[in-house]
């Protein structure tokens, strides 16, 4: 599809990196793929933790406020699903933050789970960690823009 | 002993009035009957004329009248009965017309001669006693008349003997010995003696000879269908001969007492008549009650008379209005049995020779015919009454079978119909015989008609049960081909998984180092990871597309419409490929309707995807020229099309274009990367949201790829696509 693009045409707000940068969850348990994603959303200025477990993703979600997740779906402990139907049962607010549900799976019966949530579904394998990037500048920037 | 006599000759003539009636009155317009009965009454006037010629108590004029009668009445008794054997033995339409007429003036001549003095010249009278005539010259004539006349007869009744078979034969037998016996007695006692000796003393035994006669004629009636006389008269012959028999014992005991009690006191008529009535009453009450509630139960239980039209009518019905054979077999031969008050009746249906089916009616018969004895009876029909004493005749008398018919239609054979005695003793009356003859004709052809279709039913239920069978052997070969198919997708979508994972990391990396996240590359090694990096894209992509086509084919291919701008969707998918057109020098136009357009309800990510695909390719096969998008909408239809200058499609690949996996030959050349799915997802996409698409080409000038779509989900897209993913 899309061929990577030398040029990014949309910079990610690079400006304020420390103090105010938004705080990215990656919940992905293979390393090269979590590491991939944080270098680039580090690049771009982001903040991140990565953990890899379901079960850790929740508690982070839960005491640290991420502004994004990017939830992988086959994990141990909790599936990134598990993860979003333990966090409707606590009561979470989804609209609080945007989640994107990426996968290498794609079992449609995950997809409308996904939806259900309110959650973003991507296949990485389609996508480079540029266009993760872009998508996660949009949600956040239309997240900021919102309220 | 005169009233003991006269006694003697009532009885007789009574039974003979009464055999000669119930002839009659069986048959009125039969000229044999009538004959018959002619002859009895001329033999009934001879007995009567007999008895009073020796009576000299009435004046001279009635002797002589009486003398002159019981000579002529042998004369009509014998022209009677020469006739009577004619039509009797079926000889008179064969006679000559001159034979018939010397028949007739024979004995209007001898009528005659009997009436004048040539014959009786005159009267022995002794007291009141006529002991004797005086014989006139034409004595010899008036002999040689009768011996001519009932010598013809008994010749005619030989013939017939030695030319009729089976119970005709009987009969004749029987009358004959009657004749015989009668003739000779009589011709004895009542002409030669009294001719040659004077002496008339014997000649009260003429009247018994007539006995023979008529006893003869009389066993026939009872026991061998003479006249065809039902068996109500046959029965009444044999009462008439017990209460003559009784009436003569009767009367023999009574004045054997009255003898015996008082000697040399002779009863004088009065008390003769009066005896001579008891003695008869006793005889006829005898039997009057046992008689009247014989003809009641009769009249109630075997009452055969029936209306043959009506018997046929109601029997063609029965075979019209059934085809199991089963069915007919039963119902046919009750109704045929019920109405002709037949005991017992069985039809055997054959089938290559083997007993197929058989259906009873009545009490079972202890043992069935075997095919062996049946053979025997392969004909037509043959009545046990009229055979000849023979291996057939005995062989029916063993199974109580009077009647037996083959039925056969021109074609073959069918079966047999037997049946066995009728209710009421009776034999088959002409009536029955005919009926059955009628009958037996329409069953073969009916039970062969039903033969056939019970065949084809049950060819019916063992293809049925074929189709079973092998519907049975292909659900279970369906069943393991789903599973097999199942456990490929399965796999299918594993490995895809498992591709994709390392994939990811490939593909994100290479982007990287692209992007400079791992320094600045040089213009070889941007140049190679590039390479490197379109390679890993295009395996993604030929991932999703198995994962699609699997999905597919397992029906899972979710469409999902929303609300799509087609102008703006169109516009971007051109767009992002001009670069690759211009870089091939191809023209890439859109031509996108005038005004704005409403929002489609259609697949968007799908949707997409095929135009893509078809602007793909079109840019991919052509070498010049240009690629046109032409975008049209109504407020029903969004029509898409992409015509291009290219090298076309050969005509031997059109049909097969769309399958899967299939690629033409020209195209193979031109892109030997390609997977051969695109344009079987292309039509699949369109078709499950209810369009169609568009294609024509023409090989070395170009080609036109497209769809119409419907603009609003129809029941066949999308609702139906959701229900059966789940």
């Amino acid at each position: 599809m899309a061929a990577a693009n030398d040029n990014p045409k949309e910079a990610p707000p690079k400006e304020d990196a420390d103090k105010d940068s938004k705080l990215i969850l990656i919940a992905e348990d293979d390393p090269f793929i979590s590491r991939m994603y944080q270098i680039k959303l580090e690049g771009a200025g982001l903040r991140v933790i990565v953990k890899n477990n379901g079960r850790d993703a929740f508690e982070a979600i839960r005491s640290e406020h991420p502004s994004l997740a990017l939830l992988d779906i086959n994990m141990p402990e909790l599936s990134g699903l598990e993860v979003l139907a333990a966090l409707q049962s606590d009561g979470f607010d989804f609209a609080s933050m945007p989640v994107i549900v990426l996968t290498n799976s794609s079992e449609l019966s995950d997809r409308n789970k996904a939806h259900s949530y309110g959650a973003e579904y991507l296949v990485k394998a389609e996508l480079t960690p540029r266009e993760v990037l872009n998508m996660i500048a949009a949600k956040l920037g239309m997240e900021q823009s919102t309220p | 002993m005169v009233s003991f006599s006269l006694f003697i000759i009532v009885v007789i003539c009574l039974f003979h009035l009464m055999i000669g009636l119930f002839v009659l009155l069986t048959n009125k317009r039969d000229r044999t009957n009538q004959l018959f009965f002619a002859f009895v009454l001329s033999i009934i006037g001879w007995l009567i004329t007999n008895y009073f010629s020796d009576d000299g108590t009435f004046s001279h004029t009635i002797v002589d009248v009486f003398n002159v009668a019981v000579f002529e009445f042998p004369v009509i008794a014998a022209y009677f009965v020469l006739l009577f054997s004619l039509l009797f033995t079926g000889k008179y339409s064969a006679r000559a017309p001159w034979q018939k007429v010397a028949i007739v003036l024979g004995t209007g001549t001898m009528m005659i001669v009997s009436g004048t003095k040539l014959l009786v010249d005159g009267l022995l009278i002794k007291g009141h006693n006529v002991y004797g005539i005086v014989y006139g010259p034409a004595t010899p004539f008036y002999f040689a008349y009768l011996l001519i006349y009932f010598g013809l007869v008994i010749i005619i009744f030989i013939r017939a003997l030695r030319q009729s078979t089976g119970a005709k034969r009987t009969r004749i037998r029987y009358i004959l010995a009657g004749i015989l016996a009668s003739f000779s007695v009589a011709i004895v006692t009542n002409l030669l003696l009294p001719f040659i000796t004077h002496d008339f003393s014997l000649d009260t035994l003429g009247p018994f000879s007539t006995l023979f006669l008529v006893g003869g004629i009389s066993y026939a009636i009872v026991k061998h269908r003479l006249f065809d006389i039902r068996v109500v008269v046959a029965r009444s012959v044999a009462f008439v001969v017990l209460i003559a028999v009784l009436a003569v014992a009767y009367g023999v005991v009574i004045f054997g007492a009255s003898v015996l009690l008082f000697p040399g006191k002779q009863l004088d008529a009065a008390q003769s008549v009066i005896f001579i009535s008891l003695s008869l009453l006793m005889a006829v009450t005898f039997q009057s009650l046992r008689r009247t509630t014989e003809r009641l139960t009769d009249n109630i239980f075997f009452r055969n008379r029936y209306d043959s039209q009506d018997v046929i009518n109601n029997f063609s019905k029965i075979l019209v209005s059934e085809l199991d054979l089963s069915r007919i077999l039963k119902k046919a031969l009750t109704e045929l049995c019920e109405q002709l008050h037949i005991q017992f009746g069985q039809i055997l249906v054959y089938n290559n020779d083997r007993v197929y089916r058989i259906e009873h009616f009545g009490p079972l018969p202890q043992r069935l015919m075997v095919a062996p004895e049946l053979a025997k009876l392969d004909h037509s029909m043959l009545i046990a009454d009229e055979l000849p004493i023979g291996e057939r005749k005995t062989l029916m008398d063993q199974h109580g079978i009077r009647i037996s018919m083959a039925l056969r239609t021109r074609e073959e054979s069918v079966g047999y119909l037997l049946l066995g005695d009728k209710l009421s003793g009776d034999i088959y009356s002409n009536q029955d015989i005919e009926i059955l003859e009628i009958i037996g004709k329409e069953l073969a052809v009916a039970v062969l008609n039903a033969k056939a279709y019970a065949q084809i039913q049950e060819f019916n239920l063992t293809l049925q049960a074929r189709i079973d069978h092998a519907t049975g052997r292909l659900r279970v070969a369906n069943r393991h081909l789903k599973e097999l198919d199942r456990a490929k997708d399965e796999f299918i979508s594993m490995a895809s998984h498992q591709l994709r994972t390392p994939l990811t990391t490939i593909k994100g990396y290479l982007s990287m180092m692209l992007e400079g996240d791992a320094g600045r590359l040089t213009a070889p090694q941007k140049e190679f990871v590039g390479y490197a990096f379109g390679s890993s894209e295009r395996m993604v992509n030929l991932i999703s597309d198995l994962l699609n086509v699997s999905r597919l084919s397992a029906g899972r291919f979710l469409i999902q419409t929303k609300p799509t701008d087609m102008v703006q969707m169109v516009a971007d998918e051109v767009r992002q490929l001009e670069t690759h057109a211009s870089g091939k020098g191809i023209k890439l136009i859109f031509n996108a309707p005038p005004e704005k357009l409403p929002p489609a309800q259609i697949d968007e990510n799908k949707t997409r995807q095929v135009i893509m695909n078809f602007i793909d390719n079109a840019i991919y096969y052509t070498q010049k020229g240009e690629v046109r998008v032409v975008l049209d909408q109504t407020p029903e239809r969004v029509r898409l099309e992409v015509r291009d200058s290219g090298i076309g499609v050969p005509d031997a690949a059109k049909r097969k274009l769309f399958s899967k996996f299939f690629r033409a030959d020209n195209a193979q050349t031109v892109r030997p990367d390609g997977t051969g799915l695109g344009l079987y997802l292309a039509k699949r996409v369109v078709e499950d949201q209810g369009g169609t698409i568009i294609f024509s080409s023409t090989e070395g000038k170009g080609s036109t790829f497209g769809f119409e779509l419907p603009t609003k989900p129809t029941a066949a897209t999308s609702e139906d696509k959701h229900g059966r993913s789940k």
